[in-house]
């Protein structure tokens, strides 16, 4: 048994409950196990809506009209325990809790324009990445243990919610027996299927979460679906730093014609102990591929004068939006506040052949990103734009670069928008 | 000097002398043998329908009658009855002397027939409530079960006996709440020592002081305080009893004294607790154990939660000698363990192996004495607390009690992410200093000094990189307090102003990297108090106070590890506002007795741990709060045989954080979630067979609360606490003069689903029964 480095969150926060009677204002679901729902529209945009106050509990939202008015949780929504984690799987809304808030469920239509809950599952540790299948029916995430380095790979089934099988996987670590709080372990930052193929881009963190090593992109291949308990392969590529940042489940996003590209950022305010001496930039891994395409690179920092990418989705045909942090401010972890320097995001338009960034009209500079991937359909993508003072919702025309300012959000964010009709 | 008043008042006196025609003065005053001005005595013109006066600081008064001859009955608690027969005429004026011989006999009882100790403190200002044990020591609960009655009090547990729990006054929680034991303010006293553990017969009295503090309780109390009296008379006596109950419930209790002729007493005090709180839990999720996926609600009972503590406490002192008027040496020794059969606030986590373990060694010592006019007391106490967290089980439980062995490649613990045997070690040292000086009977002053420090240290056994408090940890408090009071019994107010000075310092080492942090601080409070005695029977109170709460260490320092250190984190804040009355009434065969009070808490700068997002987390000072409510409690007794009283509180806990991070909150004015806003108790009953047996039924009501904020999500869906209905009986059986005495209890008559907050079920129905020795 391997024990390495530091009680985490969670184990400090229940330490401190037990020690010192002191935190039990934070948020869980205490007895409550997520209620079936009765009567959410399951029409038009659903959305995970982030609210304020003390409380700060995540709610499934719906409304028809997101480019007008107010979207707000107000007398409607589905009461989540927590804080979630929001990832679509096809037609399903998947949510997960962190921290304390050891649980998750399924949401979908029920085929009368309500959205019900599905299934329902308990975990040891957050799962805190995920993936889908290509057929849209089963949703992969993982528990990402801080102190262990083992990773536990959930196949979840979108009929029904419910967990089909959990898998022990390693991905990467240096374990220093001697002294463990110098071992290296993986954060993944993607789980991503093409074909017969499984990859998960990772950084490697120390045993403080803290990105380390930061100027190689690696990414670890397995079979799929029979997922070996060790890569097949680690592909490195030293023409930039890691892929993917921490909470950010699009490290690696897949074309139509099934090309794959990794965005790589290496900012310290987005979680690196030291800046990547690399640039910020795209890699490719072509169709049918399994190495790194030597031929290209798009060099993000050049292109944008400086900038980092801090999120990057796919958005048809050879483009991508994209969230550039247009400075580091050098603190650590800094892009995951809302402290004044962290309003420093500006939304772009990457055509990913011919390496172009055009900045999206219109839209402030901003903060954050969520887990859940961006919504694209009908050439327009659907954003949630933090400013320091109020959050709207942005409609993206992929194509001309130019936006829409929406509704207002009565609340910190959207955390992700989702169809399930 | 003390002072008892059962007056007339002067409201009525003044009819008297309206209404009637050519008015005499009889003058005079009331000495004691040794010569010594009677204050508040009381002079009765018999056939002179509501004729009476008290005495004045000087002993004297003045009656107004008509021309003729009258009998004056002079009466004063612990004093024989005078009676003077005397002619009032035109001529000349009356100056009376009248002596009262001492009542031996009556001063034996005075605490029974005058105002007794802890009347006088509810006639204070203060907004105070005090509970006398003795009614209530034959039932088999602990000290947290008889507070939580208190109109302004909601006490949220986790569970059965010895579960955590919160108390919440008028809507400051936690650790802004201060607990006191004689005086001592009891903090970092560890888990054995906490109110649930202390069964109500080892004390004399609780007060409670909402919102407003008084200096000698020196604490960095936001919210208010609670301090715990323990039998302070010196004379022998035993106390003893053990009750057994459902859950396999056992608690036996010592409370003994002897005193001997040269004034040495000793003093002991015990307690023995035990419960297997394996109660009924129903509806709970049962989860399967190697994918985790939901299986459905089962009913079960809960199979890991047992529960022991055991206190021993020895007293040896002094009392009425020429060097002291009290002094005394304490030694306390208690333990606990506590197995865990979830976490405090989720119950999808099962445990089955789980547990704490604490063990608490004091020693304290406090000196009184009475010089003339300065009344002294010192304190001192020094103490050791260890705590010990067991999360070493390799196995992975879920409700029906069934278990899965982890993979031996998972390191994970129960609870935490690593197994782990975590042991924190506290020692304590807090000392006291108060000084009383009574300039003349109307000024008078006092003076409080506490000082407070704790050394924490951590070490984990199996957890090689657990860091927590690896490096010591301390923190001191020093506190000043001041008060000036000024009575006036003629014109029938008393009112004070205090001052407190709070300095603080704290220090910690980084394990990881050897950084030393520090932080200092200091903060003033202050505040007043003022009560007004229009009638005899009726006290009108206000009080005011600044308060702070110095952040806990770990909330200050972190933990060098994933709770970042936050040194802009500044100690909570709260203007706190009471105003009330009490009407305190008896006439022959009946007695009332009603208070109220309007409460409004402005409190800023909440220590909250902020939510992470990325991997650290801070305390930060991010909440405001206001709390303004009502609270009321009557209490009527008939022949005092049949009893009735009846407790209501409404309160509006709401948010005051205009904007969050920045973003205007949605959730600004509305009700802070999973608090209860209105609840209410009553218990009635009488008394048979010449007081041997008594039979009372209780009752609380609770109001459904939402567990998130109100006005948020589907109506349909939302999480609620629903509204709770409690029956309770006690029943009371004594014999030999209260010597011997049996009693039964059921909790929760009906079976109801009871819950606390966060929607976590307490126990169904229960019979307790309990037999006290006392003998006296």
């Amino acid at each position: 048994m391997k024990q390495i480095k530091i009680t985490t969150l969670l184990a400090i926060v229940i330490l401190l409950a037990i020690t010192a009677c002191s935190s039990d204002d934070e948020t869980t679901g205490g007895g409550v196990v997520e209620p079936d729902v009765t009567g959410q529209s399951s029409k038009g945009f659903v959305m995970a809506l982030r609210t304020t106050g003390d409380n700060e509990t995540d709610y499934i939202v719906s409304k028809e009209d997101i480019m007008s008015g107010e979207i707000s949780a107000e007398g409607t929504g589905i009461e989540l325990t927590s804080w979630r984690f929001f990832y679509p799987v096809g037609k399903t809304l998947f949510s997960t809790g962190y921290s304390e808030d050891n649980q998750g469920a399924a949401y979908a239509d029920n085929g009368q324009g309500s959205i019900e809950k599905k299934g329902g599952f308990i975990f040891d540790n957050a799962l805190e990445m995920f993936g889908a299948t290509n057929d849209k029916t089963t949703l992969l995430a993982m528990e990402i243990n801080r102190e262990d380095p083992t990773r536990r790979l959930h196949f979840m089934d979108a009929q029904n919610g419910l967990v089909t099988e959990i898998k022990n996987i390693s991905i990467y670590q240096e374990i220093d027996n001697q002294d463990p709080v110098n071992s290296i372990l993986s954060w993944p930052t993607a789980l991503e299927v093409r074909g017969d193929n499984f990859f998960i881009p990772f950084h490697k963190v120390n045993t403080n979460t803290e990105s380390v090593e930061p100027d190689e992109a690696l990414v670890a291949i397995y079979p799929f679906p029979a997922v070996g308990s060790a890569p097949e392969k680690i592909i490195t590529d030293n023409r930039t730093g890691p892929i993917g940042v921490n909470g950010a489940t699009t490290g690696l996003i897949e074309t139509a014609n099934g090309d794959l590209y990794s965005f790589s950022c290496g900012a310290v305010m987005a979680g690196f102990k030291e800046a990547s001496t690399k640039p910020s930039g795209i890699l490719k891994i072509k169709s049918n591929e399994t190495e790194f395409d030597s031929d290209y690179f798009f060099n993000i920092e050049e292109a944008t004068n400086g900038g980092k990418l801090f999120s990057l989705d796919y958005a048809g045909g050879t483009k991508a939006i994209a969230r550039i942090l247009t400075s580091d401010t050098g603190e650590i972890w800094g892009a995951f506040t809302r402290k004044p320097e962290a309003f420093n995001q500006k939304l772009v338009i990457i055509d990913l052949e011919a390496k172009t960034v055009t900045d999206v009209a219109n839209v402030p500079l901003h903060a954050k990103r969520y887990t859940s991937p961006i919504l694209v359909e009908a050439g327009k993508a659907y954003v949630s734009i933090e400013t320091a003072t109020d959050a709207h919702v942005y409609q993206v025309d992929i194509e001309t670069a130019t936006s829409t300012k929406g509704a207002k959000i009565i609340g910190k964010t959207i955390k992700g928008f989702f169809r399930l009709q | 000097m003390i002072i008892l008043r059962k007056e007339w008042n002067a409201c009525m006196l003044f009819f008297a002398v309206l209404s009637c025609s050519a008015q005499h003065n009889i003058q005079g005053i009331v000495l004691d043998q040794k010569s010594t001005p009677i204050v508040g005595a009381t002079i009765v013109v018999k056939g002179l329908k509501k004729l009476g006066v008290t005495t004045d600081f000087e002993g004297q008064f003045v009656i107004s009658v008509p021309e003729g001859s009258y009998t004056l009955e002079t009466s004063y608690i612990g004093f024989k009855k005078s009676t003077k027969t005397i002619t009032v005429s035109t001529a000349d004026p009356v100056f009376l002397t009248i002596v009262l011989q001492e009542d031996i006999e009556e001063l034996n009882s005075v605490t029974v027939r005058g105002k007794t100790e802890n009347e006088k403190k509810r006639s204070t200002g203060y907004a105070i409530n005090v509970i006398e044990a003795k009614e209530l020591k034959n039932i088999p609960t602990d000290i947290n079960q008889v507070i939580k009655s208190i109109p302004g009090i909601n006490l949220r547990e986790a569970g059965g006996l010895g579960s955590n729990f919160k108390l919440a006054l008028n809507g400051l929680a936690g650790n802004q709440v201060r607990y006191f034991i004689d005086g001592i303010p009891m903090e970092n006293f560890g888990s054995s020592l906490t109110l649930n553990n202390f069964p109500v017969n080892l004390i004399k009295s609780v007060e409670v002081y909402k919102g407003v503090v008084p200096v000698s309780l020196g604490s960095d109390a936001l919210g208010g305080a609670i301090n715990i009296i323990t039998e302070g008379k010196k004379e022998n006596y035993v106390d003893a009893s053990y009750s057994i109950g459902s859950f396999n419930t056992h608690r036996t209790a010592l409370n003994a004294q002897y005193s001997n002729a040269h004034k040495n007493y000793v003093k002991l005090i015990s307690f023995f607790n035990y419960s297997d709180n394996d109660y009924l839990m129903r509806d709970v999720p049962l989860f399967d154990l190697e994918l985790g996926n939901f299986l459905g609600n089962i009913d079960v009972n809960r199979f890991y939660d047992q529960y022991t503590s055991t206190m021993l406490s020895a007293e040896f002192g002094v009392f009425d000698k020429k060097y002291a008027d009290q002094w005394y040496v304490r030694l306390t020794s208690a333990y606990n363990k506590n197995e865990y059969q979830h976490p405090d606030n989720n119950i999808l986590r099962v445990l089955g192996e789980f547990n704490t373990e604490g063990n608490t060694i004091l020693l304290s010592t406090v000196y009184e004495k009475e010089i003339d006019k300065l009344g002294i007391k010192l304190s001192g106490l020094v103490g050791n607390v260890k705590e010990i967290n067991d999360d070493t089980s390799t196995r992975k439980y879920n409700w029906a009690g069934d278990f899965i062995e982890r993979d031996p490649s998972d390191g994970l613990g129960e609870l935490g992410v690593a197994r782990s045997l975590f042991r924190l070690t506290d020692q304590l040292i807090n000392s006291q200093a108060n000084a009383k000086y009574t300039i003349t009977d109307a000024h008078s002053l006092e003076g409080n000094y506490t000082f407070n420090y704790l050394r924490r240290k951590g070490k984990d056994d199996i957890n090689p990189v657990n860091f927590s408090f690896r490096e010591p940890s301390t923190l001191s408090k020093n506190i000043f307090g001041v008060s000036y009071t000024l009575k006036s019994i003629r014109y029938k107010y008393d009112i004070s102003f205090f001052a407190k000075q709070y300095l603080f310092s704290g220090k910690q080492k980084n394990a990881n990297t050897e950084e030393v942090t520090t932080v200092d601080f200091s903060d003033t409070g202050y505040g007043g108090v003022l009560a007004l005695n229009p009638l005899s029977y009726l006290t009108i109170k206000a009080s005011y106070e600044k308060s702070y709460r110095i952040p806990e260490s770990y909330e200050l320092l972190g933990d060098g590890l994933f709770i970042l250190p936050n040194f802009e984190l500044t100690p909570e804040e709260s203007d706190n506002i009471n105003i009330g009355g009490r009407l305190n009434t008896s006439f022959s065969f009946f007695s009332l007795v009603y208070s109220a009070n309007v409460f409004y808490r402005k409190s800023i700068d909440f220590i909250r741990l902020k939510r992470p997002e990325g991997v650290f987390s801070e305390y930060d000072n991010i909440t405001n709060v206001t709390s303004k409510g009502i609270e009321s409690g009557v209490k009527a007794s008939f022949n005092n045989k049949i009893e009735a009283q009846f407790n209501i509180t409404y309160q509006d806990i709401i948010d005051k954080d205009r904007l969050d991070e920045g973003v205007e909150n949605a959730a600004f004015d509305s009700r802070v979630p999973n608090i209860p806003y209105f609840f209410w108790n009553t218990r009635m009953g009488s008394k048979f067979f010449k007081n041997r047996l008594s039979i009372y039924w209780n009752y609380s009501f609770t109001e459904s609360f939402f567990l998130k904020t109100e006005n948020n999500g589907n109506p349909l869906d939302k999480n609620d606490i629903p509204v709770q209905h409690v029956h309770g009986i006690d029943i009371d059986y004594n014999w030999k003069q209260g010597r011997y005495n049996l009693s039964a209890s059921v909790t929760n008559l009906t079976d109801a689903l009871v819950f606390d907050n966060f929607r976590i079920q307490k126990p169904g129905r229960a019979l307790y029964l309990k037999f006290r020795y006392f003998l006296q």
